[in-house]
């Protein structure tokens, strides 16, 4: 599509005439008219049904909105800022920085800001080499990989790990570059503990300026962790009893109170996930199952499940 | 402020019916101000007969640049501002000259900025076939209508040969705003100004 401006610039070079100019504005018209549909976002609804993240939820509802709407004013050659900022997901372990940068990737790609929904995920082994000129490779062979989706590293102050001599620089400028490079192309997304993130931005001066969206990821509280599992255990399509539910809300809160997680979800998963194993192993020992035995998680599951966690 | 603009195809009096509306305005001096070529404003004055002896002539394209004046009009107390801008012949086809081209695209650019478009039409260019209007002035018509507050004023009713045509052009377009003037005799101004009021 053309705009006035062009068309109007053609004519006077002589390029058109003036029947054509007048077709031409008239279409331009028909154009600005044209109805864009506003696409549904499913990402969004996966977004909503996380527990708790309040903050974050309203924040990546904020840019989803404000980035979809710059994408779509750009449809009809309006001036539009609609560059993807590459983010800082800063909190403790389990907080739900990847789960969210996850959902993340699905709302970009669903409002067309990304072409696709990938999901790449790395860490500091992934990116740095073992011998000079190994690691620029590695991490541009990672970045073409993630090109086109997000590209989640995890712990990224482990890149910069004091030594001058360590390749975790080089690593660094590499993404910095590319991130100059294919602007519209690739998200990166910097993860990792609060205060350790800090002193990573702080001392890799031009990092600030580039991950313009900083969102920190607060600790769940008792009352969410406990909401998280059971919501985990109704996802995989088990039922807790209601002593069970009892025991799980008893068990967060001493691990809370002794400060022994701040694993946070992860740990809560752990406990799932064992609990689910725990329950198999005794329900084959039984002779004869229904379906309520194959769905109930009890409390002896439980607590051997808290045993090995 | 209520811009206006006087478009139509080349010879029909949008400069004359400018210098007359003017006049019938109660300007004694035109004061007109010409959009020049790189972008800055000059201001030239003249007598009412000066203004019609050198701004208008029988010559197609003779008005170039995009020229305008103001007129204040008294509503009550309160005075009003509006700019008339006149603007260059819009001709068929290509124009072979690039100087003339550039302003006719200033003059469709305009279309689309104006409150209100008084489009010229000679009353000697209306046909009596299905399409009442000249190709031109049909796609200015097409056009025009859609952007914003637009009017056809048909000029040279002196003519009284033609003052059949001005029953066409009301039968066919009849759900346009039509105003009969004679620039050359000073008729039928008092219904542009009552017009130009209703926008001020």
């Amino acid at each position: 599509m053309i705009d006035q401006q062009t068309i109007l610039d053609r004519f006077q070079k002589g390029e058109i005439s003036i029947s054509k100019a007048f077709n031409l504005l008239t279409e331009e018209d028909r154009e600005k008219i044209k109805k864009v549909n506003i696409v549904k976002k499913n990402g969004l609804e996966e977004l909503h049904n996380l527990v708790g993240l309040n903050n974050i939820k309203g924040l990546i509802e904020d840019l989803t909105a404000f980035l979809q709407v710059q994408n779509l004013r750009e449809k009809y050659h309006l001036k539009s800022n609609g560059q993807v900022n590459h983010m800082i997901f800063s909190g403790n372990p389990g907080t739900g920085k990847t789960t969210v940068a996850r959902i993340l990737s699905t709302i970009l790609y669903e409002i067309g800001l990304l072409k696709s929904n990938k999901f790449t995920e790395v860490e500091r082994a992934d990116l740095v080499g073992e011998y000079i000129g190994h690691t620029a490779q590695k991490t541009k062979k990672i970045i073409n990989k993630a090109m086109g989706g997000i590209l989640f590293i995890d712990e990224a102050y482990s890149l910069a790990r004091g030594d001058k001599r360590d390749f975790g620089q080089e690593s660094i400028d590499t993404i910095v570059k590319s991130m100059e490079d294919y602007k519209e192309n690739i998200v990166i997304i910097l993860a990792g503990y609060k205060d350790e993130m800090q002193s990573f931005i702080d001392t890799n001066p031009g990092l600030a300026s580039r991950f313009a969206i900083k969102l920190n990821f607060p600790d769940y509280t008792i009352e969410q962790l406990v909401k998280i599992s059971e919501k985990m255990f109704r996802d995989r399509e088990y039922i807790l009893s209601d002593r069970s539910k009892h025991y799980i809300y008893r068990v967060i809160t001493e691990l809370r109170n002794k400060e022994e997680i701040n694993s946070n979800a992860r740990m809560v998963r752990n406990l799932a996930e064992k609990a689910i194993r725990n329950q198999a192993r005794r329900i084959v020992k039984k002779n004869r199952v229904n379906k309520i035995d194959l769905m109930t998680i009890n409390t002896d599951d439980l607590i051997r499940g808290l045993d090995n966690a | 402020m209520l811009n206006c603009l006087i478009v139509g195809m080349p010879n029909v009096g949008k400069t004359y019916f400018l210098i007359s509306f003017a006049e019938y305005m109660g300007l004694k001096k035109i004061q007109l101000n010409l959009k020049m070529k790189a972008g800055m404003n000059t201001a030239v004055n003249y007598s009412l007969e000066e203004a019609r002896d050198k701004l208008v002539s029988d010559k197609e394209n003779y008005t170039r640049d995009l020229q305008y004046i103001n007129i204040n009009i008294r509503i009550g107390k309160a005075e009003k501002k509006i700019k008339i801008i006149d603007t260059c012949g819009l001709h068929e086809g290509i124009h072979p000259e690039q100087e003339i081209r550039k302003s006719m695209a200033e003059t469709i650019d305009e279309i689309t900025k104006s409150n209100l478009v008084l489009h010229v039409i000679d009353i000697k260019n209306i046909y009596k076939n299905n399409n009442v209007l000249y190709a031109v002035d049909q796609m200015i018509y097409n056009y025009a209508q859609k952007k914003t507050n637009y009017v056809i004023i048909v000029n040279k009713i002196d003519l009284k040969n033609y003052l059949n045509n001005l029953k066409i052009i009301r039968k066919k377009l009849s759900s346009t705003i039509i105003i009969p003037v004679s620039a050359f005799k000073k008729k039928g101004f008092d219904n542009v100004k009552y017009l130009v009021n209703n926008y001020a």
